[in-house]
């Protein structure tokens, strides 16, 4: 795997001056909003990216916690199941919001359950509650840039930096707030328990997002409607233009997890071994 | 005291519930008593219909009690724990408090219906309620 990495660089490196070039240059400019609009080819792919690498979070938190109690770990097992199955009834059975197809939901439902059983086979135990670490501090920093060009963005759109009260914009911030207090939780919480009580946090806010973000299908906000899945309409070159650009976002990402995840691997191994040197020691005397 | 809980026998949701109860009375009472003040002192005249304003109060209260007393427990295991509470349950309670101004606005000023945030609040309070039940014994018992 390690003789991967250097080529996942080069492979990065190439994607993102590749996507830095068509979205400052190849896409077309937008017809009111000028040269300031290309600001969405960063903010939208990072905001997708902090979004898939919180529910990454929110996942491994959920398998160490239930991964500790083999009869947890099988009813939450069906849980999955069912809301997949539910998630895809539904889908077809209940109308679903405007612009939103029917058989995009149902892949979603699959989708989680799918990335559920995917991350219990392939980071088990400890394993999880690494993934968790990495995915929410790689997460913070896709929402900052999120957060920062937002209103980089709205200041000559909409004429001011933020807009207080918009549902969109508070639900970020939220996020953003919540995963700040996980990784503080994380730094001062006593040694031993530091994996469970931030398992037990990230499932908080989890529950915490969805509920104000799904309240955008209720209100009217001034923030644009999503480009997939909200109604908002796109020229395909721009689209195109957007999905190289996450594109090269997740594959940094990726990149950027991956050594934080070989470094937090190796820091735990190191203090395990401190912690078995430190037992003999003290027997030996 | 909380070590002598948690060598009792006592399941550790009737402590987590007696506790939450016991901080929501308290809060209750606390707000009859101001309620009647603030209206005097600031001479307010409720537009809309009044009385769905005693649905916010208790919905709203058991929203911050619940994941008050949660949390409590759960920044006892930390170092710096007064520091972590308010830390850690100011972002978790932006949704309900976003409720329940945006339902008092509603009600106060008549302009709209304050039946969404109630119900958001609603869902909100059921939501962390189970959340809380379902994870107190793993925070009480944390090592």
């Amino acid at each position: 795997m390690k003789k991967f990495f250097p080529i996942l660089g080069i492979i990065t490196l190439a994607l993102l001056s590749y996507a830095l070039y068509e979205a400052l240059v190849a896409a077309p400019t937008e017809r009111t909003m000028g040269e300031v609009q290309r600001i969405f080819y960063y903010h939208v792919p990072s905001a997708w990216t902090a979004f898939l690498l919180f529910f990454l979070n929110f996942v491994a938190s959920i398998q160490y916690l239930v991964g500790r109690k083999p009869g947890a770990n099988r009813v939450a097992n069906w849980i999955v199941i069912a809301i997949a199955v539910i998630v895809c009834v539904a889908a077809y059975v209940v109308p679903p919001p405007e612009g939103v197809e029917r058989s995009a939901i149902a892949t979603t439902g699959v989708m989680i359950a799918g990335i559920y059983f995917l991350i219990r086979k392939v980071f088990p135990g400890e394993r999880a509650d690494i993934l968790a670490v990495v995915s929410a501090e790689v997460g913070v920093v896709f929402c900052t840039v999120v957060l920062v060009t937002g209103p980089l963005w709205a200041r000559p759109v909409w004429g001011i930096w933020w807009a207080p009260g918009d549902i969109r914009l508070t639900s970020t911030l939220v996020l953003w707030l919540i995963y700040i207090a996980y990784l503080m939780l994380r730094k001062f919480s006593s040694s031993g328990n530091t994996a469970l009580i931030a398992a037990v946090l990230a499932v908080f806010g989890a529950l915490d997002v969805p509920l104000v973000y799904f309240s955008i299908w209720f209100f009217r906000t001034q923030h644009p409607q999503p480009v997939i899945g909200g109604g908002g309409s796109i020229d395909p070159r721009m689209m195109q233009v957007l999905m190289i650009n996450w594109l090269a976002f997740l594959c940094f990402a990726y990149l950027v997890s991956w050594s934080r995840y070989r470094l937090e691997v190796i820091k735990r191994e190191v203090e395990q071994a401190q912690g078995m040197q430190d037992l003999m020691e003290t027997r030996a005397r | 005291m909380l070590d002598a809980y948690r060598v009792s026998p006592a399941p550790a949701n009737s402590l987590f519930i007696a506790k939450a109860l016991g901080n929501f009375i308290f809060v209750c009472v606390l707000e009859a008593l101001m309620a009647p003040l603030f209206i005097v002192f600031y001479n307010l005249r409720a537009l809309g219909p009044a009385y769905q304003l005693l649905m916010v109060a208790p919905l709203g209260t058991w929203a911050l009690v619940v994941n008050g007393t949660f949390f409590a427990a759960l920044s006892i295991r930390t170092r710096a724990r007064e520091i972590m509470l308010p830390l850690l349950l100011f972002p978790i309670s932006i949704p309900a408090i976003l409720g329940m101004v945006s339902a008092t606005t509603a009600i106060l000023s008549g302009e709209n219906s304050a039946r969404f945030y109630i119900v958001l609040l609603a869902v909100y309070d059921v939501v962390f309620t189970i959340a809380c039940l379902a994870l107190f014994e793993t925070v009480l018992h944390a090592e």
